[in-house]
């Protein structure tokens, strides 16, 4: 499914240049729950923006489903990660002067679902995820676990195949941490594929696979 | 759907209100433009070409005897037939008329050929006559003999209220007339400002112009005044020239308002994306693309720019209601009737300007840049 070929990330140019990422390849297949490790600036980070077609390799070649994404152009890209691609960030990325409902709309809007539509499958997802009742709250007035559900809902509301997580029980206490590793575990049980990036053990061990960046370089696959 | 730049709207709304006003008062100030145009056109269809004016060219100095010395100047000119008007009334003077001897102000000056066309009237009448404004009709008859500033008249006609007098004045009709010999008197009873009146002669067929011109000259000299002879096309011309190097400054003044509103809106598109890039990264985490991201913008300017349009137009529009009340004229449906297609048209060229650099800026900037740098 995802085929990442001799990726290197390099920020700035000439002395000032920076490796991020150096001669990366890996394969993920359909279905998997991978968890990337790594110290902070190892290039986890990089690695899943690119996966996520929210930043470019400087070089090397990434397929998904055989399709070279590196050749794509930006637009092609856009459509790209609307189609396939879900986000859940550290910090949940939730639009703050809108209710729990309008930032699981966003996605919906974004691929022109239909309003009734839109109830229908924002109404399933809350129930799922157990926030329901949060529904018309602004995102402020909710406890970190339940914005992290919200954040997992609006990733998943649009049928994405590829769940991107970015530390995501990095701002929850163990408790919350462990409900939401839960609920990567059941999307992957009904078929994602979840990439979990972490720094933590205890949460890499509920993966199925581990992957260990260092300094820009994959150490164990 | 998104406003995501509320903290910015009411300013963004308050400069693109300011540029609709202006934009607004350019258009007005367009027809206003080619409508004196067409009335010069006409007044150089109906005059006759040997029609001359004798032309203040000079601010009359603040001294006791200026006066004096015109009256003196024109009465020595004696140009025959040619009557002076000054030598008898001046713009802002002052008359009495009827029995209780109420007064007026003079506003403006006009020909007697001018007067007939645009009162309406046919027909023979003599030097001597007058035709007297709407204002006068219950107090004068026809036939009545009246007397100012001396000299005694017989009314012959009557201007009534939709009498369009519009030479120098769209405004309103005169309320008053006055019949001068070869000229008309045309009295201000509402307080609207003159706009300055020469003085007209007719030279005779026969009469050698470079004398004329060679008599002013020395007479300007002998009273320290300065008048010049002019045709009526020479006359037209420089009403012409002033009106439009006038229309020219105001045009050049709201070209640069409105550039700077165009900026100023343009700046505060780009701060407000500087200030929600994250929102945008998030936007495109979400699955929005580039292109609806300009969607947003555009989308959002236009919001704007309507709501600016509205506001402009309603202030304009109310503002020419008390113009209207203020004038009793025509100038509201000049306004109404052809502004604002120019103008929305304008507006929107506008828009898509100033959020060019918004747009610009988001499509260079991948979305892991946007959501960065917020960090």
């Amino acid at each position: 499914m995802i085929k990442l070929e001799g990726i290197h990330k390099y920020y700035g140019a000439g002395e000032g240049r920076v490796k991020a990422l150096e001669n990366v390849s890996l394969e993920i297949e359909r279905g998997e729950l991978v968890a990337v490790i790594g110290m902070s600036g190892s290039g986890k980070t990089t690695l899943l923006n690119i996966l996520g077609c929210m930043d470019e390799p400087t070089e090397g070649k990434y397929y998904y489903d055989d399709v070279d994404v590196t050749e794509l152009t930006p637009h092609q890209k856009d459509m790209f990660r609307k189609k396939h691609i879900g986000f859940v960030f550290q910090d949940f990325a939730l639009l703050p002067q809108y209710t729990v409902y309008e930032n699981i709309e966003l996605p919906l809007i974004a691929s022109n679902v239909k309003r009734t539509e839109r109830k229908r499958l924002i109404t399933d997802i809350l129930r799922q995820l157990g926030i329901e009742d949060q529904r018309d709250k602004l995102i402020k007035k909710l406890s970190g676990g339940q914005k992290q559900r919200c954040a997992i809902a609006r990733a998943i509301v649009n049928g994405s195949e590829l769940l991107l997580a970015d530390e995501p029980t990095g701002a929850l206490d163990t408790k919350n941490g462990e409900k939401i590793m839960e609920i990567f575990k059941e999307l992957n049980s009904a078929g994602k594929t979840v990439i979990i990036i972490t720094h933590d053990m205890k949460v890499a061990g509920t993966c199925k696979r581990v992957i260990e960046i260092q300094d820009g370089s994959i150490k164990r696959f | 759907m998104l406003l995501l730049r509320s903290r910015t709207v009411i300013g963004l709304l308050g400069i693109a209100g300011v540029a609709c006003l202006l934009v607004c008062s350019f258009g007005e100030m367009y027809i206003e433009i080619t409508y004196r145009e067409k009335i010069i056109n006409e007044i150089i269809s109906v005059q006759h070409k040997d029609l001359f004016f004798v032309k203040q060219d000079y601010i009359s100095p603040d001294d006791e005897n200026i006066g004096e010395r015109e009256n003196a100047f024109f009465s020595e000119l004696s140009i025959e037939p040619g009557i002076i008007l000054s030598t008898l009334l001046k713009v802002n003077d002052r008359i009495a008329y009827g029995e209780d001897g109420k007064t007026v102000d003079v506003y403006s000056l006009y020909t007697d050929t001018e007067m007939l066309r645009i009162c309406g009237i046919k027909g023979e009448y003599k030097a001597g006559d007058v035709i007297v404004g709407s204002r006068l009709k219950g107090i004068l008859k026809e036939g009545e003999r009246i007397t100012s500033l001396g000299r005694e008249y017989t009314v012959v006609a009557f201007s009534d209220e939709n009498t369009k007098v519009v030479p120098t004045s769209i405004y309103s009709s005169p309320e008053v007339c006055f019949e001068i010999d070869n000229a008309l008197v045309i009295l201000n009873t509402d307080g609207v400002f003159g706009t300055g009146a020469d003085v007209y002669m007719e030279i005779t067929e026969d009469a050698d112009l470079s004398a004329i011109k060679a008599k002013i000259a020395e007479l300007n000299k002998k009273y320290n005044v300065g008048f010049t002879l002019q045709n009526i096309d020479d006359a037209l011309e420089i009403i012409r020239d002033n009106k439009m190097k006038s229309a020219n400054d105001k045009v050049v003044i709201v070209y640069f308002a409105v550039l700077m509103a165009v900026l100023s809106v343009a700046t505060m598109n780009m701060v407000d994306v500087l200030s929600n890039r994250r929102e945008y990264g998030i936007l495109c985490s979400c699955g929005y693309t580039k292109r609806d991201l300009s969607k947003i913008i555009i989308i959002e300017d236009c919001l704007i720019f309507v709501i600016a349009c509205f506001a402009a137009w309603t202030i304009r529009g109310v503002m020419l209601q008390y113009e209207k009340s203020v004038v009793k004229g025509m100038r509201l449906d000049i306004h109404y009737r052809y502004i604002h297609g120019y103008n929305m048209a304008f507006v929107i060229f506008c828009i898509f300007l100033s959020s060019i650099s918004a747009m610009l800026y988001l499509n260079r900037r991948s979305p892991s840049d946007l959501m960065r740098e917020m960090n």
